[in-house]
């Protein structure tokens, strides 16, 4: 069990959503086993008790500014919904309380959300089945906070009065452009062996470089009528083991543990002849589809469908939900003309024809440039935050 | 606010009377419906004699059936397992919740003996009791084609009739055959067919079921392109094959080379298909060839593993016989694989239809089948090679491939099946989240865990394949809406282990006890067909031992099995 909460305190510590020293994991299997910081083990033992979960992350985010979230809505107690895609499928909604909540009130949320946000104390996320599961939660968490302060922050501006400097601590200590010089790809993908071991490689660059946390995303390859594509729930930057060799020709079913993006994948390459598709979900180039400017739209489910044509910086953005009936309907056809597509609330899809390097260097360029954007026009349009002051 | 559906209705078959009342609202709360409830009901008649007629049998709803809202109209058949001997209750597709639901019952509890074979047909404020006549011993479609009126209809055939121990019941013309012999403990009782007939009441939900589907609409194996919408479970052969789980020769090997001669696109080969759908389900994992439903993955792949040379052809008939004899096609393929062992010989397709027939009619060498594999074993003295748990026949998916499996296998309340534990959807189609399915590391508690959420899930008559996708917290906030009943995801999988306890206490009180948790031996001495990427050794007995254990503890088992939630059970509703 030690070896199992280590391996997740490091992922968390990668991914930087975390303050280490401030961070405690709990597992149980027969007992509960802490990890971590021991000033939240009594909460910790406690809530785990009363749920009976095998895992919960207890740990401030990184960026003290998510805090500010329910400040900046309305007082605590609050439900906070986000409007990106994880929320929306995952999370449902963010149940969040004043540092002074009763346990027992902490508990009643856990018994009914994937996590809560308690003021000073941070994100606690519960793994019902797993220790894997609360990760997942606690990122997700972190992840749909991130963006919906991004997007509220632009539109509304600083609403609180350490906002301008905890912003830009954000900038100068925690915001890096992603790397996209540092990764060495094949020149082409001839023969399955080289085409999995890019595979495996490209997942991994693309968690390392913060375009999306390990267990979202998905990534695939056509050869010889095969679509190789990344198992669903996979960690992206451990694809060891976790890619299904799906057969075009539908002559075998064994792929309902192919990602939940198959048929969106299927259909990109069917339609624009890509022989890779990779896909994440770079927080930035979220944001920027979530900041639409038409304030006369009478579209009611921006996810779904969006009854306008947009792009930014060139790139279309275009509505669908994963699954059925949704992204493998609208993909193609932005795919069709453009080799980078952005998907409302959730993510961005890029093809390559020879390899991955093109997908990869595609989906890093453009979220650099949606977070240049994003920044230069926050100090646009809220001076004070540029100042920092 | 008062649930529509809140009566039970109590069959005599003995005086031919029928009885309506309200469940007391303070156990009809505490115990929701469903599998709660049934077992609820079950626990004031442990039958403490062998004699399985003096046990009732109970149909219930969850608390949501006829309302639309999707994947909450399963029906769950409870009683006293002659087969196993067990508590068992089996959640079934189909019409008959939403029927019962529209006539406001929430459970019918069937007792006493008729003195003749008999009809039941349920009618709004009418319950008519008749003789079966020439229905009798009929074959269940014909049951189901020559009833005077319609309605939902829930059948025995043949086998039932002739009292073999691993026939079960049927709806309408649906194609899954329920386990556990209870179509037995029906016919022993002398009731051939209860037929409900579907009320004007409804009681639709006003929305709310976003959330539910759009995780369906982003499941993989509900509507992905692979998914049961368009293969029924029929999609699971080939995932299973790669995952050298599907067992052949008594579980002997665990992989075929042919197995794409039985996969889904095998048998979708016949572009008519179309698809069935259960009431408000968006999903439609019932395909439908040529007026007849495809058989399930168990079904086929059980059937498929005693014959040298599938097609989809002979394993639709063979599934065909079961249905129409009121055979449960995994414990008889699970009784014929043991004979072929012992005997040291393949049969044929001819010999497995006379054998199905025979075992249907207690005829024949299939005669001494009829009864299941464990009871058939102790005769050849040869027990070691009944592949069954607490005499339930294993389906076709092999413990050696799925150590979680393995593990709810043994655990099961009811015997060898794959439900309760819900090991499948982690270890093989890896959600909500993967785990690594030849590690029994953290095994235990995640048994006790999706125990539990199966037994809540039961309770709410919620469907288990929309669980792949879907949890308690997407249902919970629609079990609030539609009854009244404000419950959290934790509040009732609290009730599921109560659920799990009182089974568990009742299966004490019959006799089980801790060594009855155990797989048969060969899992632990024998290697499945492993391949050049990965082998499939035996199961290590001592890991297995230690998450026996660690399951007690956590369920908090004492040395006889007996939980100790059970002493609390006196104290509930």
């Amino acid at each position: 069990m030690k070896t199992l909460l280590e391996a997740f305190r490091r992922k968390l510590e990668r991914d930087r959503s975390i303050l280490p020293e401030q961070t405690t994991l709990a597992a149980a299997n027969r007992e509960i086993e802490l990890l971590g910081d021991t000033t939240n083990a009594p909460l910790a033992k406690t809530i785990m008790g009363a749920l009976g979960s095998a895992g919960l992350i207890i740990a401030p985010p990184s960026l003290p500014f998510l805090e500010l979230l329910p400040q900046r809505y309305c007082p605590v107690p609050a439900t906070l919904k986000p409007r990106d895609s994880e929320t929306r499928l995952f999370l449902h909604e963010i149940p969040v309380l004043p540092n002074d909540a009763p346990i027992d009130t902490i508990i009643g949320l856990l018994k009914a959300r994937k996590g809560v946000l308690v003021e000073k104390i941070g994100i606690i996320a519960a793994g019902v089945f797993t220790l894997e599961q609360a990760y997942i939660n606690f990122s997700s968490i972190f992840h749909a906070l991130f963006i919906a302060y991004l997007v509220d922050l632009l539109q509304r501006g600083p609403l609180l009065p350490q906002e301008p400097v905890l912003f830009s601590e954000f900038r100068t200590r925690w915001l890096r452009p992603v790397n996209k010089s540092d990764f060495i790809f094949a020149p082409s993908i001839d023969n399955t062996e080289t085409l999995r071991s890019e595979m495996i490689a490209t997942g991994r660059y693309t968690v390392e470089s913060g375009l999306v946390d390990s267990f979202f995303g998905n990534i695939s390859a056509l050869q010889d009528g095969v679509l190789h594509i990344s198992q669903t729930a996979a960690s992206l930057d451990e694809l060891a083991g976790q890619i299904d060799p799906v057969p075009l020709d539908l002559s075998s079913t064994a792929g309902i543990t192919a990602s939940s993006e198959l048929a969106a994948h299927r259909a990109v390459v069917d339609a624009t002849g890509a022989r890779t598709v990779l896909h994440a979900h770079p927080r930035f180039s979220v944001v920027a589809s979530l900041l639409c400017e038409r304030t006369d739209c009478k579209g009611e489910d921006c996810w779904r469908s969006c009854p306008h044509e947009r792009s930014i910086l060139g790139v279309p953005v275009i509505s669908g939900e994963t699954g059925a009936g949704g992204l493998a309907t609208t993909l193609p056809r932005a795919m069709q003309t453009s080799p980078l597509a952005l998907v409302y609330g959730h993510g961005t899809f890029a093809t390559g024809s020879t390899g991955f390097s093109e997908p990869f260097q595609a989906m890093a360029e453009f979220e650099n440039l949606c977070r240049e954007h994003y920044l230069n026009s926050l100090d646009e349009r809220w001076p004070a935050m540029a100042a920092g002051d | 606010m008062t649930r529509p559906a809140h009566d039970l209705l109590t069959i005599d078959l003995t005086s031919g009377t029928a009885s309506r009342s309200p469940l007391n609202s303070g156990l009809l709360n505490f115990w929701i419906g469903g599998r709660g409830l049934a077992v609820r009901l079950l626990r004031d008649h442990i039958p403490f004699s062998p004699d399985y007629r003096e046990a009732p049998l109970v149909l219930t709803t969850g608390p949501m059936a006829g309302s639309g809202i999707p994947g909450t109209d399963r029906l769950i058949l409870g009683g006293y397992s002659p087969l196993t001997g067990t508590i068992f209750t089996e959640s079934l597709p189909g019409s008959m919740a939403p029927a019962l639901a529209s006539q406001r019952l929430i459970g019918v509890l069937i007792t006493g003996t008729s003195p003749s074979p008999s009809i039941v047909r349920i009618e709004k404020d009418n319950v008519i009791f008749s003789e079966a006549g020439k229905l009798s011993s009929a074959l269940t479609s014909t049951i189901v084609r020559d009833l005077p009126s319609a309605g939902s209809t829930l059948t025995i055939g043949p086998a039932a009739c002739s009292g073999s121990l691993i026939a079960g019941i049927r709806i309408d013309h649906d194609a899954s055959i329920s386990r556990g012999g209870l179509g037995t403990s029906l016919a022993a009782k002398g009731l051939i067919a209860l037929q409900i007939d579907h009320g004007e009441e409804r009681f639709p939900c006003d929305g709310g079921c976003d959330d539910l589907l759009r995780l369906f609409r982003a499941s993989p194996f509900l509507m992905g392109p692979f998914g049961i919408h368009r293969y029924g479970t029929l999609n699971l052969v080939d995932l299973i094959a790669e995952r050298r789980m599907l067992p052949a020769d008594n579980f002997r090997t665990t992989w075929r080379k042919d197995f794409s001669r039985f996969d889904g696109p095998a048998f979708l080969g016949d572009p008519a298909v179309s698809h069935r759908s259960c009431n408000g389900c968006p999903v439609g994992c019932h395909p439908v060839s040529s007026g007849e439903e495809l058989p399930s993955f168990e079904s086929a792949a059980a059937i498929a593993a005693l014959l040298p040379d599938p097609s989809t052809r002979d394993i639709q008939h063979l599934d065909r016989l079961c249905r129409e004899f009121g055979l449960d096609p995994i414990s008889a393929a699970g009784a014929i694989g043991c004979t072929a062992e012992i005997e040291g010989r393949n049969f044929s397709f001819d010999t497995i239809a006379t054998l199905f027939e025979q075992m249907a009619f207690r005829t024949g060498s299939g005669g001494s089948l009829a009864d299941g594999v464990t009871r058939y074993v102790q005769f050849e003295k040869k027990p070691h090679l009944a592949m069954a748990v607490k005499g339930l026949e294993l389906p076709p998916y092999d413990p050696r491939g799925a150590h979680g499996m393995a593990l709810g296998y043994a655990t099961s309340t009811k015997g060898g099946c794959v439900s309760q534990s819900r090991a499948l959807t982690h270890e093989i189609l890896r959600k909500p989240v993967p785990t690594d399915r030849f590690n029994l590391a953290g095994k235990a508690r995640l048994t006790v865990l999706t125990e539990n959420l199966t037994a809540a899930a039961d309770t709410l008559g919620v469907c288990p394949h929309l669980l792949t996708a879907a949890s308690l917290e997407e249902y919970a906030p629609l079990l609030s809406n539609q009854s009244g009943l404000n419950r959290t995801p934790a509040d009732l999988a609290e009730l599921g282990e109560t659920i799990i306890a009182a089974e568990r206490f009742c299966n004490h009180l019959l006799g089980f006890r801790p060594t009855d948790d155990m797989l048969p031996h060969r899992f632990f001495s024998e290697a499945g067909s492993g391949c050049q990427e990965f082998p499939v050794p035996p199961i290590k007995m001592t890991e297995f031992a230690q998450a026996l254990e660690d399951y007690a503890a956590i369920r908090r088992l004492d040395n006889e099995g007996v939980p100790l939630a059970a002493e609390r059970l006196q104290d509930l509703p």
